[in-house]
């Protein structure tokens, strides 16, 4: 009867000129949208190997972070005072030589770099009357820095310094992977997730269910400093949470300004990493 | 109006997906080691004593550090608050220690009167400035190790939840005398003494759940029987003598009676055996040789070792049901199985190309892992009573020793005394 009336009064849904191709496409883009948003298009192996990267905190975030990546050495910049020095005496002064045999001449190769002896003084040293007192001086301070040298290799060795050279990627750019912007740098998110993964430690031990997962919410002032923190959904493991509150107030004021007053992140923590070891 | 709707049905999730906001995921902590402080105990009153200070520190050092969960701060860093006598919170300069790096702070302090020891013993929490446990210790001053041991325990039962498992003691056998007898030890190798005096072969060693018992076989008779030995009393009892083999009894969990294999019947075999030593039927038999029982956790299951299809495997069967399903299919030798507290993993040992090595494997069979490569046999793993650690018998140039190792395989160190025989160790649960 009701449906009749529809029909009667000409105002069904279904006599709307190409309603039902409009309607089709629509669902069909929502379907789309959502295979994209739910990431059913990604693969399953290549989403369980995330790339690690070893954000260098040293380096600060950068608001528009180019396209690279956050663990990427940054680019040391050339000293300009080496190469037009160079030119102009190697073409005009022909006593050049001079400063060149001595230089080459030096007996202990990886001094020559570092210790840089003025040739004059090293000229009037050589000519001196206590000559071969002096070269075993000079022999003496070659020796000494080359032992300092080794010396502050092995201390950055053995404090894990050394990691830093195996990790960073040498020949990308510091940036983001997917970003497009134009500074040399890491978003803000990723060194917030570095900082916060610094500071959170705890024992595969403390743990009684490896699934545990929390995720919390913190907001950060436009200085940087923590002014709230909460846990949305807790692990209900009191000692996984613990660690992670511990995390999060280990460290309540941040190395960087946000790019934005009450900076708000949603942070979900997990183990799912230390169970693909 | 209804053009309007339908782009906006378009529009509204593109809209939705730009204004939300990007979490952060991160999927293992930085450290999987706690940070912690461990000052040298001062003296509370009285005269001081350094190699007391000393001993406590070393005794909590090696344990806590041997349990893979800490990251000790090095002394050298420690500033003026390390020499502060104070124990209650408002007393420590927090600060300092968070400066340290430090999370979990260990203060204590000693004082001696005659021949009794006091110790005072915190554990702080940095972060939240508060304690988080302590205890007060009174004995004597030969008890200052088993007090520093008890201290240990609390400070991973605090932290992770199960108590420690350095309070305990290992029994083994060796052959110091020219006779294989049966000794015991601390958790750490310390404290060292003879239990028995037989003059014969001692083996098998086991600890009643109740840890006031040990159960071992001895040929004292010319046969391989079982005896039980009360530690406090040294009273032996014979358990039983039956006919041919009475070896490898391991204690139920629950206190109820033990398992052994015997073979009075000809063929050795798996019985139950009550607390008297009255048989209480058989729990695993076959035409082959049953040998080597272990009990799950829960009393429900047994695991032993079977050449019933072969090669000696490891076999599991529940108790009552005489069936039994094999646990390990690789390698020809696998033997001396050893149940986890935890009850999720049995230890073994399998033998390749002549020599065994310590393996462990879930109890559906499942993630097989070698944890000891080389360097001799390793076999005779038995689980510390927390499930974090395993202790196993190492043969490197003829010479057996007792080696412990956590349940990954790291860390492992030798307990038995330099240049003694060892083998065969038991741990026995709290002490």
């Amino acid at each position: 009867m009701s449906g009749n009336r529809y029909i009667r009064r000409g105002t069904s849904p279904m006599r709307e000129p190409k309603f039902g191709r409009m309607l089709l496409i629509s669902l069909g883009l929502h379907l789309l949208l959502f295979i994209i948003f739910s990431g059913a298009l990604v693969f399953n192996s290549e989403r369980d190997q995330r790339p690690v990267y070893y954000v260098d905190l040293t380096q600060m975030p950068v608001a528009n972070p180019q396209a690279g990546r956050p663990d990427a050495r940054p680019k040391a910049t050339k000293k300009p005072v080496t190469k037009p020095e160079k030119k102009p005496t190697v073409k005009r002064v022909p006593v050049k030589p001079v400063v060149k045999p001595t230089v080459k001449q030096a007996p202990v190769k990886p001094d020559v770099k570092t210790s840089q002896p003025q040739p004059e003084s090293v000229k009037r040293q050589v000519n001196d009357a206590n000559n071969s007192a002096l070269q075993k001086k000079l022999a003496a301070m070659q020796r000494e820095q080359v032992r300092e040298e080794l010396k502050q290799k092995l201390a950055a060795l053995a404090s894990g310094d050394s990691r830093e050279e195996d990790t960073l990627a040498p020949d990308v750019p510091l940036g983001e992977p997917d970003a497009q912007g134009d500074e040399a740098g890491s978003s803000y998110q990723t060194y917030l997730k570095a900082f916060v993964t610094a500071n959170w430690s705890l024992s595969l031990s403390q743990v009684r269910n490896v699934d545990a997962e929390t995720k919390v919410r913190v907001v950060y002032s436009r200085s940087g400093q923590l002014v709230n923190f909460e846990v949305l959904t807790s692990s209900g493991e009191s000692r996984f949470d613990d660690s992670i509150k511990k995390a999060i107030l280990k460290e309540m004021q941040l190395p960087f300004e946000p790019p934005q007053d009450n900076w708000t992140q949603d942070i979900t923590f997990n183990l799912k990493d230390l169970l693909d070891q | 109006m209804k053009r309007f709707l339908f782009y906006l049905s378009i529009i509204l999730p593109f809209l939705m997906t730009v204004g939300a906001r990007a979490d952060i995921e991160i999927s293992a902590p930085g450290q999987q080691t706690i940070p912690l402080a461990l000052t040298r105990f001062l003296p509370q009153a009285g005269t001081s004593h350094p190699e007391i200070a000393r001993e406590i520190e070393a005794v909590l050092t090696n344990d806590l550090d041997f349990s893979g969960i800490f990251n000790l701060v090095d002394p050298a860093a420690f500033l003026s608050d390390a020499q502060k006598v104070g124990l209650l919170s408002i007393d420590v300069d927090f600060e300092q220690w968070r400066m340290l790096g430090a999370e979990s702070l260990i203060k204590g302090t000693y004082a001696v009167r005659g021949d009794e020891l006091v110790v005072e013993a915190r554990l702080f929490d940095v972060q939240r400035r508060r304690l988080s446990t302590g205890r007060r210790y009174v004995g004597k001053v030969k008890d200052l190790r088993r007090m520093a041991h008890k201290f240990a325990d609390l400070v991973l039962q605090e932290l992770t939840g199960i108590p420690g498992p350095f309070n305990t003691k290992i029994a083994y056998i060796s052959m110091r005398t020219g006779k294989r007898e049966l000794y015991l030890m601390d958790s750490d190798g310390f404290s060292d003494q003879r239990l028995t005096d037989h003059r014969s072969i001692v083996l098998n060693p086991d600890f009643t759940p109740d840890a006031k018992q040990i159960v071992y076989t001895s040929y004292k008779s010319g046969n391989p029987d079982l005896y039980r030995q009360e530690l406090s009393s040294g009273k032996e009892t014979i358990l039983s003598a039956r006919k041919g083999l009475n070896v490898t009894a391991r204690n139920n969990p629950g206190g109820d009676g033990l398992a052994v294999s015997l073979s009075f019947e000809g063929n050795p075999e798996i019985y139950r055996l009550s607390n008297s030593g009255k048989l209480n039927g058989k729990l695993a038999s076959s035409w082959g040789i049953d040998i080597n029982p272990t009990w799950s956790p829960d009393g429900k299951q047994i695991a032993f070792v079977s050449d019933r299809q072969g090669n000696p495997n490891v076999f599991i069967s529940d108790v009552g049901s005489n069936e039994a399903e094999r646990l390990t299919h690789n390698g020809k030798y696998n033997a001396t199985p050893a149940w986890s507290p935890r009850g999720d993993r049995i230890a073994f040992s399998r033998m390749i190309d002549g020599v065994f090595d310590i393996y462990t494997i879930r109890v559906d069979g499942s993630d097989e892992r070698r944890l000891t490569f080389g360097g001799g046999n390793s076999e005779h793993p038995a689980w510390s009573p927390d499930g974090r650690f395993l202790v196993y018998t190492s043969e490197w140039n003829g010479r057996k020793s007792i080696q412990v190792m956590r349940a990954d395989g790291t860390g492992i160190h030798r307990l038995s005394p330099v240049g003694v025989d060892a083998q065969q160790p038991a741990w026995s649960l709290r002490w």
